[in-house]
């Protein structure tokens, strides 16, 4: 400890406290990690204080806000009402988004899955410097603003754009392909950027997984494929969970690649809660459709932790 | 234990020395105000810094900080939110919201002889409100087309529904206030209203037969205009213009049926400690300088009478008594009532597949 006091300190007495101070500091630590439960709370505290600051507080403001009655010509409390839920919930039109907002999140993530799984693989079985290498490809368009990004896929997408130019050239086609203004525009968009966070926890997951266990089971006579199928697999199942969980989650709150590539007629329900919020100034609408979009993303990451549970072999957890 | 001693005083010293240091104003300039200005970002706030904070910083011995959260609702939204500690001190807002707001108690009525310039402004260009700020541009929205695609030049709306141009026109949802503006036109049109807007979705649900493409954000027309997805739609003339300007070759027109004019309107916040100043600020984006240099540098048009424009950029924007004459002024309060049920029945009857 006096070895982290600089030389010179005026007298010894802010050394004393200081010693005295760390002392405390430990002992209390030391109270909270190992033996108090009840003093956890304590430990806790300060990041308890900035998480109900900043997150709890807002969205119950936001969940107080959606049951409000709204009117053009004022805005304010009114008398609560569940009005707006009933308002989404019991509509055709409304609940058609809901399940085309569920159909992007899953494509998105089997999508993403599908490329990420192998990179995740190479990435994990390569050296080091391949390794950076891979990495830094994975994180490059996250590094770009999301709006500059879209834009480049407008240009690239169109009727006239990159690819279809290509095409055409090349005498495959010879009318444009219609990829703006659809699903796979949105698609596109989203995997893109939501890729690395589905590689990142499945390589973490693969790290974990001992090249030992696989030499084991090769020299019990398993081939390739066996190994793969039976030891790796399943071993970096939690890293899929966590992979598709973070990738289902940004593609059913993402809104600029739906309304920018999905057109006028992609009915999420993110871009239908933007409308509210700034073109019909019906903010209790808007905020009623947030909770109901929280609400379907939270049901479906427990539904795939549920069936995650039932697939994986050990306890989620136990192989990262 | 001398030495120590020194050590700490020394210590002491130059804390004390860089407390003071730190603290220290010189006291023969006067302090120097701040005026925060909520406004739009690209092209409006470049043309805005050119043609009014910089004079205005050097006349007023102040900073302008210009803040930019978005378009006019994102600003709208802040206000709310800063309802009773606002950050901003001036706003600009449009397309009808400047209305809500005030109605809201969000603005605060100006003392118009700290804004001499407003004698010299347009009637069209004065507040909605009485008492509450003036527009400090003229936008308009007109049918933009393709010069090379289009032809003979358009003279009527009616142009979109010509099957020549099928998958090439080009339609305003009414998230965007343009397309609020032409079912308040093909309402009237067909014999409807604002409150019986019936005529216009029977008459816009015709045109899907043509296979238009519906758009809500403005610069991604405004990019479909250059890609050649959209060879004639309705459009805000600065973009219109912008393009022109960039070389493509794109015109516009203001059609037989008519065609709107809307308003950004400057307006002191509530609660602000900068009113003054802020009054000053709307002041000097009212002269004839500013006006001038802010329609040449951003395509919009000059609300001062007294403003003369070069011919070319006078074509482009917005210019004179009869040119306003000719332009709608949207009832902007009455459709407000009806935005939530105009927009979910367009998603319903002119999007849904």
């Amino acid at each position: 400890m006096s070895n982290v006091i600089p030389r010179g300190w005026p007298t010894g007495r802010p050394d004393r406290l200081l010693r005295l101070a760390a002392r405390a500091l430990r002992r209390l630590a030391n109270a909270v990690l190992f033996r108090s439960r009840a003093s956890t709370l304590i430990q806790l505290s300060p990041g308890l204080l900035i998480l109900v600051a900043l997150f709890a507080l807002p969205l119950l403001f936001l969940a107080w806000v959606s049951l409000w009655r709204h009117s053009p010509n004022s805005f304010g409390p009114t008398p609560l009402t569940l009005e707006n839920y009933r308002r989404f919930l019991f509509d055709g039109f409304f609940l058609r988004s809901i399940l085309r907002t569920l159909q992007l999140g899953i494509v998105t993530t089997l999508v993403t899955l599908a490329l990420g799984y192998p990179l995740a693989l190479i990435m994990a079985r390569s050296t080091a410097r391949v390794r950076g290498f891979l990495l830094v490809l994975v994180l490059t368009p996250l590094m770009v603003s999301v709006v500059v990004r879209v834009f480049g896929w407008m240009v690239i997408l169109g009727d006239t754009g990159l690819i279809n130019k290509a095409l055409l050239a090349l005498g495959l086609i010879d009318q444009p392909l219609r990829i703006m203004n659809t699903m796979a525009a949105v698609v596109i968009g989203l995997a893109q950027v939501e890729f690395a966070f589905m590689v990142l926890p499945i390589f973490s997951a693969l790290l974990g997984v001992g090249r030992s266990l696989e030499e084991a089971a090769a020299t019990l006579g398993a081939s390739p494929w066996r190994v793969f199928r039976h030891v790796v697999l399943p071993l970096s199942l939690p890293g899929v969970a966590a992979g598709s969980a973070l990738v289902f989650s940004l593609s059913v709150s993402a809104f600029v690649q739906p309304q920018l590539l999905g057109g006028s007629s992609f009915f999420v329900m993110t871009t239908l809660m933007y409308q509210q919020i700034t073109a019909t100034l019906n903010w209790p609408f808007g905020a009623a459709i947030g909770f109901i979009i929280l609400g379907t993303a939270l049901l479906t990451l427990i539904l795939l932790g549920v069936a995650m549970r039932k697939i994986s072999p050990r306890r989620a957890g136990h192989a990262t | 234990m001398v030495r120590r001693r020194l050590q700490a005083v020394s210590v002491l010293l130059v804390t004390i020395g860089l407390v003071v240091l730190s603290t220290w104003h010189p006291a023969a300039s006067a302090p120097r105000r701040t005026l925060v200005v909520a406004a739009f970002g690209g092209t409006w706030e470049e043309a805005m810094n050119r043609a009014v904070v910089k004079s205005f910083q050097r006349k007023h011995n102040a900073d302008v900080v210009v803040t930019l959260p978005g378009n006019s609702a994102t600003i709208l939204a802040k206000l709310r939110a800063e309802r009773n500690n606002p950050t901003m001190d001036l706003a600009l807002i449009g397309g009808g919201l400047e209305t809500v707001a005030a109605r809201e108690g969000l603005f605060q009525k100006l003392n118009f002889n700290n804004i001499p310039n407003i004698k010299n402004i347009y009637d069209a260009a004065k507040s909605p409100v009485a008492g509450y700020g003036p527009s400090v541009a003229f936008s308009g929205v007109k049918l933009a087309y393709n010069t090379r695609r289009v032809s003979p030049a358009p003279t009527s709306w009616e142009v979109l529904w010509d099957p020549k141009y099928k998958g090439k026109v080009g339609f305003p949802n009414p998230d965007n206030n343009g397309g609020l503006m032409l079912i308040f036109l093909f309402a009237k049109l067909n014999g409807g209203s604002v409150e019986n807007a019936d005529p216009a979705f029977r008459k816009i649900a015709t045109l899907k037969v043509n296979n238009p493409i519906f758009w809500t954000s403005s610069p991604a027309a405004q990019d479909m205009f250059v890609q050649e997805a959209l060879w004639v739609s309705a459009m805000f003339d600065g973009r219109v213009a912008a393009l022109i300007q960039d070389g493509s070759p794109v015109a516009m027109v203001c059609p037989t049926e008519g065609c709107f004019v809307t308003h950004t309107y400057a307006n002191v916040v509530t609660g602000s400690k900068n009113k003054d100043l802020a009054e000053a600020f709307i002041n000097e984006y009212l002269s004839v300088e500013a006006q001038a240099i802010f329609a040449q540098a951003a395509g919009y048009g000059p609300v001062n009478k007294l403003t003369r424009l070069p011919r070319k950029i006078a074509e482009l924007v917005i210019y004179g008594e009869d040119d306003i004459k000719k332009l709608i002024s949207l009832p902007w309060d009455q459709i407000n009532q009806f935005r939530d049920a105009w927009v979910d029945r367009w998603n319903r009857e002119i999007l849904s597949r």
